[in-house]
């Protein structure tokens, strides 16, 4: 049998001595590795970083963006508007669209397009992704957007947005990316979300979708009569779905894929030396935290009351568990130093509002057991964990699986909390129950992570009335930090803006309601002989239109 | 009768005697421990309850039974099973039940210990790094002598006195090197013996992982995560199995068919799914494991059992003996068991080696024991990651597998050939 | 008295497959996590989660929600699966293709390999050459298939870069002629079914000729060389037929397994077979797609079963009257 097996393989190298395999790409074609398929190429449901990447060169939004790295924020200019114009009170913004964008079925893109967009959006039937999000737009009672007060239509190629007294409008609400009106207006509703895969889909970017085979790929074309094609862009651009990491890699060393995001650090560190491949780390604007209940889950959920949780109650505690953790070995061994210690919940690359004078907490085991004795935590009867009265220094912190880094982080973390005393259990469970139980608030300790979205969120996050704001799976609440999250949306300077931010995270940082691990960058690779590429926070795949391919 | 010395008794005796000559100061140090532990339990019994772990009772009853088997095999060495002539299959089981119960003796070194990943980091099987002790420094000192000892002698998973360098030079200060960084050490800070520095080094017999954890100990306490499954299961796979397979060829009419097609029900949904289905939503605890693989592994039982019966009701032996009046419990023992005992142990055996794979493979797919004890086949899973500088994370968990489910499948087929040759 | 058999046969699964159904729903009811999560957006408020959740018909009376299954399982629409947005039986449809064939491969090629070997040890029966076989077949059954995978992924892929190490074709591969296409799908194929059929093909093999073993010492072997017959003749005509009868069966429950999908296989291959399929439905609580993949990969393995009594049937006929097919 083994023998069979060999003298297969030996016949198929002796007859066919060539493999079929791509060693360089061609001028035609650039591949990306991807490792799950997308769910949905429909922007009305595309929520994830990949579902972004291929919408955006499928379906064009009124603006686009590019990251000023000097101010580190959003520069943002027109794309299917032509230009823009905001009213003096900044109450509404009036629009002029593009003459030469058309639908791949030959339609031109009009106002009537738009409206129709942003009333799909924000229509309940639709179940989309930002259904009940355009909070600074006339609504109807079941959060649609109001149409007959919102949009005043001058010509089919401009018209006017008015938006509701008192809000604080900005180009980041009209940024959807626009939709065919002429042929979502002709289904019902609430049948669009299972209708994806009978509808070819109807596009007005600078790519086209070719094919989707699930699970296996996606296959975009370059569109020729897009304004934004231009003379060497990539004819065709391949989303190769392969799930397996190391198949990944190794078919990103082979020159079978042009692309990968999510390199592992280790891996990073070895392809560096490799010729063909640059590598260029995503600058973090993701970061792992340790979660510590801050209030007693269980007496909240029974009677909504908020109690002190009995270990992580209290910030001493909170502080002296970051100091006991050594963030720097973990950043060091496992991430080979690709990003940096977290202070906060702002990220680094917001470069205006980050607030650098805080410094993080540096790994000490002496002043975390100084800080766990000053709150009554002692190793009384010498086994080694501290205790408080009768209550033991005792519990569990969950991590999801799938995620190597975490894996990392739990193992080192356990050791360094059982040597100030702690007794940690860690608990890995399938990621699927994980988040559920997370956010159920279920978990004591966990650790996850949050991707700060730009331009950066911090309300759902932190604020302390936990039925709005269910993100704030700890509970945190301080009376200071509610009054800035809550003044925050109103101020339309960007700096007194930037500074209550900063504000906010001097007292984050005092009050540690989580352990800030650090800012994970995603490590990319890309063939060198890309072109134009430019990685920068807002991903590796952005504005592909313009990359070319190097002869 | 020539005697064999090539006997599995003397095989057990042997590898006594080779774990006590390797360890007998470690054994001696848990006895003494024991001895505090005992005249603690006089003096403070609801203490000395409290403050026993699983880790010390591990390493207690390992150090009694180190002592014990040996003298049992001694004692009984005329007995049948101790005089079998060795053979592949059970110098593996024999080895596998070893290392299950002396897994603290054979390795002394906790299989989720690690510190300075930067030295011991992926570390090649042999290699070693020097290891230097520190004082003690600003700890309370426990008020039981029991807690101190115990410190000392049981292993934990992390120690706050021991630095791992890649090399030392003694001068004034201690300087020790990791990673070609230069570090400085005060001699007061480090424990001394006769006024040098305390400084030993550690070997890596089977080399480390990417936490800079050793190997071989997380081989050999990954050996009990295989053992707890697929005894575990194998249990449980037995009592659903044997009980429905009994109630069903007992019984007959409409129970047996309904039991009949709840089993092909069973048989039509493939394992793997039914027991990855069951771990993603249900989460993967050590006992869901062991569960899900009893509960996805009982219908050959099933069938073997009700088959038996069956052919049993319509024998002449059978027929008679229940016209004689037995009682129910007497005409199971005597005239039930004996019958269906062998193909049902077959089966078992066969069952194990199936759970054994089974669980390194959902193990693999990510779905295994959790975090707690490494499993061989979560191993082979977090080593694909280094498959290209580190063949070690691989391949020693992927052999002690492959024996395993040789050794186990050998003895299954000759227990069933020799009775196939009995027929 | 065929027919009536394979009637009867046919009730008893497709009791089995409604017994399945019932399972799997209580199942799936039972499970943590709720298939509307992924559709509700965290900032939403409470209510518009219970609506998003209504729309999911997940705050229906259990029965209802059961009854409505059931029908619909009947009336053959499975539903709309929640990650891929078509009905659930376009999904599998989209993936069984590649499990027949792959499996139907590798299937034929454990049959072809094992039975050729067992013929060629047949009448060697413990002598070397066979012992050698023998034991080199329960080497490599034992051979966890991860570790066969992971293990020529790295010697054919990563060291000697000889062959794909994921996925069934190259990208652009319609460009190419019908010779290269079939060489591109070849190479992409081979480790992966080697790496499904070793353990396979040698559990055959050693099955095979075993049985061949103990048939060649029944007595009526000896009789019939006694009388002068040639051992050919009794390989052929006497051995043979007697030792394929449990072989088959044996088959055929392999060969439903490979059909229901080979998923560590195709996880390490990354191919799109059933067995990944069902993973991924199952880690994305994708729940009408969970049941049509397992409604499936039953109805498979009930056909192999079925396929396996008749061609044992057809082998020997007594067996109709053993009652083999009930």
């Amino acid at each position: 049998m083994k023998n069979f097996g060999i003298a297969l393989v030996v016949i198929s190298f002796v007859l066919f001595p060539s493999c079929n395999k791509e060693k360089n790409p061609s001028n035609e074609r650039l591949i990306i590795a991807i490792s799950s398929d997308v769910e949905s190429l429909n922007p009305l449901y595309s929520f994830t970083y990949f579902e972004g990447a291929v919408t955006e060169l499928l379906y064009l939004s009124l603006v686009q963006h590019n990251w000023n790295y000097e101010h580190g924020e959003l520069d943002t200019s027109p794309m299917l508007a032509e230009a823009y114009e905001w009213s003096n009170d900044s109450s509404s913004i009036k629009i002029k669209l593009r003459r030469d964008v058309y639908w791949s079925d030959g339609e031109i893109v009009d106002a009537g397009d738009v409206v129709a967009s942003f009333i799909l959006y924000s229509h309940p039937d639709v179940q989309s992704r930002l259904y009940g999000m355009f909070k600074s737009f006339y609504l109807k009672n079941d959060l649609t957007i109001d149409k007959e007060k919102t949009f005043t239509v001058e010509t089919p190629f401009s018209f006017t947005i008015n938006f509701k007294e008192d809000s604080n409008p900005s180009l980041m609400d009209i940024d959807i990316p626009v939709l065919p009106g002429h042929i979502f207006s002709a289904i019902p509703f609430n049948e669009i979300a299972q209708k994806e895969k009978e509808l070819a889909p109807i596009t007005n970017g600078a790519y086209q979708l070719k094919t989707w085979n699930k699970n296996q790929s996606i296959i975009l074309t370059s569109n020729k009569n897009s304004f934004l094609h231009q003379t060497g862009s990539i004819d065709e651009i391949v989303f190769s779905v392969v799930p397996d990491y190391n198949s990944r890699l190794t078919q990103l060393k082979n020159g079978e894929v042009q692309l990968m995001e999510d390199i592992r650090p280790d891996d990073a560190q070895r392809l560096k030396t490799s010729g063909d491949l640059i590598i260029a780390p995503i600058e973090g604007r993701e970061y792992d935290y340790i979660g510590w209940s801050n209030i007693d889950m269980n007496e909240y959920k029974k009677n909504g009351k908020k109690i002190p949780h009995k270990i992580f109650g209290s910030a001493s505690v909170r502080k002296a568990l970051t100091h006991a953790i050594n963030r720097v070995e973990i950043l060091s061994e496992y991430f080979n130093n690709f990003g940096q210690i977290a202070v906060g919940p702002a990220a680094p690359i917001f470069k205006d509002l980050y607030n650098s004078s805080i410094t993080p907490y540096p790994f000490d085991p002496g002043i975390a057991k100084q800080l766990l004795k000053s709150e009554g935590w002692k190793d009384a009867d010498g086994d080694g964990i501290l205790e408080k009265g009768k209550e033991r220094f005792l519990f569990t912190i969950y991590i999801p699986s799938g995620n190597p880094a975490r894996d990392f982080a739990s193992k080192v973390i356990q050791n360094n909390l059982k040597a100030i005393g702690a007794d940690v259990k860690i608990e890995k469970l399938e990621s699927g129950v994980f988040f559920e139980k997370m956010f159920n608030r279920e978990l004591e300790a966990w650790i996850a992570g949050w991707s700060v979205p730009i331009p950066i969120e911090l309300k759902v996050y932190w604020h302390s009335n936990l039925t709005e704001n269910p993100l704030n799976i700890a509970g945190f609440a301080n009376e200071q930090a509610d009054e800035l999250l809550e003044k925050l949306p109103l101020v339309k300077e960007t700096e007194i803006k930037n500074r209550m931010i900063k504000d906010f995270q001097n007292i984050i940082h005092q009050e540690e309601p989580v352990t800030f691990l650090y800012w994970i960058d995603n490590l990319t690779a890309h063939s060198k002989m890309i072109e134009g590429i430019s990685v920068s926070p807002l991903g590796a795949v952005h504005h592909t239109w313009k990359w070319k391919i190097k002869k | 009768m020539k005697r064999n010395y090539f006997s599995t008794g003397n095989f057990v005796l042997s590898l006594s005697l080779l774990l006590l000559i390797l360890r007998y100061d470690f054994v001696l140090q848990i006895y003494s421990l024991l001895f505090e532990w005992c005249s603690l339990l006089l003096s403070d019994f609801l203490n000395a309850l409290n403050i026993i772990d699983f880790a010390i009772a591990d390493h207690f009853v390992s150090a009694l039974l180190i002592i014990i088997i040996p003298l049992l095999v001694i004692s009984l060495r005329a007995k049948k099973i101790f005089t079998e002539p060795l053979s592949y299959p059970y110098t593996i089981m024999i080895s596998l039940i070893f290392v299950f119960l002396f897994a603290p003796l054979i390795t002394k070194v906790h299989p989720e210990f690690q510190k300075n990943i930067n030295v011991t980091k992926l570390l090649p099987p042999l290699s070693s790094v020097k290891v230097v002790h520190l004082n003690d420094e600003g700890k309370s000192k426990p008020y039981i002598r029991f807690q101190l000892q115990k410190n000392k002698i049981i292993p934990g998973s992390f120690n706050e006195n021991v630095l791992f360098a890649d090399s030392t030079k003694t001068g004034d200060d201690v300087v020790y090197y990791q990673r070609g960084d230069e570090f400085l050490i005060s001699k007061k800070r480090v424990a001394s013996i006769d006024g040098k520095p305390l400084i030993t080094s550690k070997l890596f017999l089977l080399g480390s992982d990417e936490f800079g954890r050793d190997t071989f100990s997380r081989l050999v306490y990954g050996a009990r995560i295989s053992l707890t499954v697929g005894f575990g299961s194998v249990v449980v796979a037995f009592i659903i199995g044997s009980l429905l397979g009994f109630i069903a060829g007992y019984s007959g009419r409409w129970i047996d068919t309904m039991l009949s097609r709840l089993t092909e029900m069973f048989l039509t949904v493939p394992s793997i799914f039914f027991v990855i289905l069951i771990l993603a939503l249900f989460g993967n605890k050590v006992f869901t494991v062991i569960l899900v693989l009893g509960i996805s592994g009982w219908m050959s039982l099933f069938k073997i059992v009700r088959g038996e019966i069956i052919s049993i009701k319509k024998k002449d032996f059978f027929i008679s003996a229940v016209m004689i009046g037995l009682k129910r419990r007497d005409l199971f023992l005597k005239e039930i068991l004996p019958v269906i005992i062998v193909p049902v142990v077959v089966n078992l055996i066969f069952q194990f080696g199936n759970v054994v794979l089974a669980e390194s493979a959902i193990s693999f797919l990510g779905l295994g024991t959790g975090t707690e004890y490494p499993s061989w086949g979560s191993m082979i899973d977090s080593g694909r990651n280094y498959l290209s500088e580190a063949w070690w994370l691989i391949m020693f968990p992927g052999a002690s597998l492959f024996a395993v489910i040789f050794a186990v499948n050998s003895a299954g087929r000759k227990i069933s050939s020799s009775i196939n040759l009995l027929k | 008295m065929i027919a009536k058999a394979v009637i009867k046969r046919i009730f008893y699964s497709l009791v089995v497959l409604f017994l399945l159904i019932t399972f799997l729903f209580f199942l799936i009811r039972l499970a943590p996590g709720n298939p509307a999560d992924k559709f509700i957006s965290p900032k939403l408020n409470a209510e518009l989660v219970h609506q998003t959740e209504n729309s999911f018909g997940i705050n229906e009376p259990l029965h209802v929600q059961y009854l409505k299954f059931v029908s619909s399982v009947f009336s053959g629409s499975l539903g709309i699966s929640y990650t891929y947005r078509i009905p659930v039986e376009k999904v599998v449809l989209q993936f069984l293709p590649f499990t027949v064939f792959f499996a139907l491969t590798s299937f034929l090629l454990q049959i072809f390999c094992s039975v050729l070997l067992a013929l060629f040890s047949a009448n060697k029966i413990n002598k070397p050459v066979d012992k050698l076989l023998a034991a080199s077949s329960l080497i490599i059954y034992a051979v966890p298939s991860f570790f066969t995978g992971v293990f020529l992924i790295y010697i054919f892929s990563v060291q000697l870069n000889l062959f794909p190490s994921s996925g069934v074709s190259s990208f652009g591969n319609e460009s190419f002629t019908w010779v290269e296409r079939l060489i591109d799908y070849s190479l992409h194929l081979i480790l992966p079914i080697l790496t499904l059929s070793l353990s396979g093909a040698a559990m055959f093999y050693k099955y095979l000729r075993d049985e061949i073993e103990i048939e060649y010492q029944k007595p009526f072997v000896r009789f019939l060389k006694s009388h002068g017959y040639e051992e050919k003749v009794i390989l052929r005509k006497h051995i043979l037929p007697n030792a394929l009868n449990p072989f088959v069966s044996v088959a055929g429950v392999e060969l439903g397994a490979l059909l229901s999908g080979a998923v560590i296989t195709e996880v390490i291959f990354g191919l799109p077979g059933m067995g990944r399929l069902t993973l991924e439905a199952v880690l994305s609580r994708d729940y009408p797609l969970v049941i049509g993949c397992t409604l499936a990969s039953g109805v498979m393995v009930i056909a192999a079963n079925l396929f396996a009594d008749l061609v044992k049937a057809f082998l020997d006929k007594r067996t109709l009257q053993g009652g083999v097919l009930q």
